[in-house]
């Protein structure tokens, strides 16, 4: 049975899973990557059924990627992880539904419309028209854009949670989480993130550092190892950041 | 793209298939001491195999058994497990045979076509990913695949494995079957990267002849296949018997 954790920071996300891919008894491959790279801000990790996992990663990519390329810009983590769910809704009542339980995480990056302007063409003549009016309108826009400027700082202080994770499973069930973990490996451990970084726990999971919520990872695959029947020789840890998937590395567990 | 064909005229192909694969006749055999028999069906399949690929220096290497059998009975001791889709791409079988050499020979047809069309060679990794498609696409409807696609194209050798649950895995060794756990256990030992064509030969060999030594389900002769930048090339088959006693079945003669 794979494992598959995250937690959530501030302004990063970390993901872990098992490497070993099994088919009945075999361990099929022991470097197997679990967590896909939807796009530069956004990991989905995924278990479940064989054939399954690997098809409904690529089709959501794909997706995700035909809609940034239409929109000129990335969905919203938000909106990607309800995307992924209505996907999975919809499959369930079909004949063959993706058996496929996930993590999704991501990291929220402000973007700008620096492309070109798409709107018509326009003339020559008009567009003089349109400087001596730009000129008139100059002064009264740029008291609204300082009015818009000081509202837009306000919002930014209060939503500067730019870090989410989700909880997907294959019945299309959504839920926001500071930490997570899919598979049996839940049960051991969901106990510990809340000690570590829960509700009660003296530091929350949005005020760890990268450094803090690998220490975690860290004492739960460690856990799973005193406790688990399935011991998994490694982990593959990766970290997304404002500034991408800045880590990927293979965590082992450390025992005595 | 892809085009689907005609399933069985049933309300359900998968329960259809099933019946008339595993318990039609099952109901006629008679009981042995009290217990019901387990017999083949009709279209009951070729299951019980050996397969083994790795990848080391000097390409891809493939090793199969040749038994085919049904229930209890060894149907074929000289089945040929190696399917040659491309003179640069191979596919091994594993699983039910029909299914194996049909849907590897649908796949050899589209790789053919694809390759006619674009002028260009159709990669491992693309090929065994037609592969992959095909077979999820017919998930859950009584498939019996479980193949490996070895190939050589312009960034190196490749070994994928594909089965029926639409899986496909990307390593440097794999091995299919029912003899499979006695297979690694040899062929995890002993293999290195930097294997010489040779020891590469001996170990597909040594591997295969463990597992039909210990599966009963294994057995036959052994066929090895070497592939490299110039294509596939067998190498002589061995008899596992021969390999075993050090000779001819005496009375024979």
């Amino acid at each position: 049975m794979d494992s598959l954790l995250g937690i959530r920071g501030k302004d990063f996300v970390i993901l872990a899973c098992s490497m070993q891919a099994a088919r009945g008894i075999t361990v099929q491959m022991t470097e197997y990557d679990k967590i896909a790279k939807i796009d530069d801000h956004k990991m989905l990790a995924v278990t479940g059924e064989g054939g399954d996992s690997q098809q409904f990663v690529d089709s959501i990519r794909s997706s995700l990627k035909l809609t940034s390329f239409r929109q000129g810009f990335p969905l919203k983590v938000n909106a990607a992880a309800n995307y992924i769910r209505t996907r999975l809704a919809t499959s369930l009542r079909t004949r063959s539904p993706f058996q496929v339980n996930t993590i999704f995480g991501g990291v929220d990056i402000p973007f700008s419309i620096e492309s070109e302007d798409i709107s018509s063409p326009t003339t020559s003549s008009s567009k003089l028209e349109e400087k001596k009016e730009e000129e008139k309108s100059k002064e009264e826009e740029e008291e609204e854009e300082l009015k818009k400027g000081e509202e837009e700082k306000e919002e930014e202080e209060k939503d500067d949670q730019t870090a989410h994770l989700y909880l997907i499973d294959y019945l299309g069930t959504l839920c926001e989480v500071p930490f997570a973990a899919q598979g049996y490996c839940s049960h051991f451990l969901l106990s510990l993130f809340d000690r570590k970084c829960g509700e009660k726990a003296p530091i929350k999971a949005d005020e760890l550092s990268i450094d803090q919520a690998k220490g975690i990872l860290q004492t739960a695959i460690n856990q799973l190892q005193v406790r688990y029947l399935i011991k998994d020789p490694k982990y593959l840890i990766k970290v997304v950041t404002a500034e991408g998937i800045i880590e990927e590395m293979e965590m082992r567990p450390h025992i005595g | 793209m892809f085009k689907s064909f005609v399933l069985p005229g049933k309300e359900h192909p998968v329960k259809f298939d099933e019946e008339i694969a595993y318990t039609e006749t099952s109901k006629d055999t008679p009981p042995v001491d009290g217990l019901v028999q387990p017999a083949p069906g009709r279209l009951h399949r070729l299951h019980g195999t050996t397969t083994l690929g790795f990848v080391f220096q000097h390409g891809v290497l493939i090793a199969v058994d040749s038994r085919s059998t049904m229930g209890q009975y060894i149907s074929s001791q000289t089945v040929k497990k190696v399917i040659e889709i491309t003179p640069r791409l191979l596919g091994t079988m594993a699983g039910g045979a029909a299914d194996c050499d049909y849907w590897e020979r649908r796949l050899a047809r589209r790789v053919r076509l694809r390759e006619l069309e674009s002028k260009e060679e159709v990669t491992v990794a693309a090929a065994s990913r037609m592969l992959a498609n095909m077979l999820y696409y017919y998930k859950g409807m009584g498939l019996s695949v479980g193949t490996m696609v070895a190939g050589f194209d312009a960034s190196g050798p490749h070994l994928y494995y594909v089965d029926n649950d639409g899986v496909r895995y990307h390593n440097d060794r794999f091995s299919v079957g029912s003899g499979s756990t006695y297979a690694y256990a040899i062929l995890d030992q002993e293999y290195r990267y930097d294997l010489s064509v040779e020891e590469a030969v001996t170990l597909g060999r040594r591997a295969i002849y463990h597992a039909t030594h210990r599966d009963a389900m294994s057995g036959g002769f052994i066929n090895v296949y070497l592939m490299t930048e110039d294509g596939w090339q067998r190498y002589p088959t061995k008899d596992c018997y021969v390999e075993h006693y050090g000779e001819e079945e005496p009375f024979l003669e």
